[in-house]
């Protein structure tokens, strides 16, 4: 029988997603493609009332994002996701540790779109009003917040690029082991032994 | 084609307000041609 901390069952699954990171990663796609479709439609011409539905969704996202940084920080194994040397020592083999070297480098693009997406967010809010502030648009002065918007504009471009490549990858029917776990929390053993480094992600101690 | 969007100030500057959505497709199509380099690398590579 399994530990409570053990990530395989009595049924042979190895556990790669638990159901906190599954929820976290669709709150955050849902989050994604209502902020993606409420900044753009409206560009390519396609109006509605935006603005609120994009605000409170970012800060929806803002809360989601705070949330998985305090837990990979302090709950989950932070180097799982880092770049490291026997990630370059591995390519072109079959087998990597929990996550490859292409999804570490996409994970660090993402990171650092969204964060700059939401830090430029949350100081654009203060120009608009809110049930909680009146706007101050002269918190910082014009050409300031020309590169605040200029920052925002080309996170939210470039995470189109970055969103069509995850869903392709999440497609590709030699990923699907991965696109199903992240809706059922597991993968068969098997799937396990074929595509990972049991010595690089020991499936016995890790999640 | 421009990368950023310009406005005039009430002190008559030309200052910038974001950058220019024209770069939508390009970003686009950056995403595209990921994919299909990707999937021809796919399809021509050897299978391990």
């Amino acid at each position: 029988m399994s530990s409570p901390n053990s990530v395989t069952g009595s049924d042979g699954h190895i556990q790669r997603y638990k159901l906190v990171d599954r929820i976290y990663h669709w709150v955050m796609a849902i989050c994604i493609l209502t902020l993606m479709a409420t900044a753009f439609l409206p560009i390519i011409g396609w109006k509605f009332e935006w603005l609120a539905i994009h605000w409170v969704t970012g800060l929806v996202l803002t809360v989601a994002v705070a949330f998985h940084i305090i837990r990979s920080l302090f709950f989950q194994k932070i180097m799982n996701m880092v770049p490291d040397g026997q990630d370059f020592a591995s390519l072109g083999t079959s087998r990597s540790g929990k996550f490859n070297l292409a999804q570490k480098l996409y994970h660090l693009a993402v990171a650092v779109l969204i964060l700059s997406a939401i830090g430029s967010g949350l100081l654009m809010l203060r120009k608009i009003d809110t049930p909680f502030w009146k706007r101050d648009a002269y918190w910082f002065g014009d050409n300031d917040w020309g590169i605040i918007y200029s920052l925002h504009d080309f996170a939210g471009m470039a995470l189109i690029t970055m969103v069509m490549i995850h869903v392709y990858f999440a497609l590709r029917p030699d990923e699907w082991h991965l696109t199903r776990s992240m809706f059922r929390g597991w993968m068969t053993r098997k799937e396990y032994q074929d595509h990972f480094d049991p010595k690089r992600w020991k499936a016995l101690d890790d999640a | 084609m421009e990368f950023f969007r310009y406005a005039t100030s009430v002190y008559g500057d030309r200052v910038i307000i974001g950058a220019s959505f024209d770069l939508l497709q390009f970003f686009v199509a950056a995403g595209v041609a990921a994919i299909l380099a990707h999937a021809i690398f796919k399809w021509a590579a050897p299978s391990r």
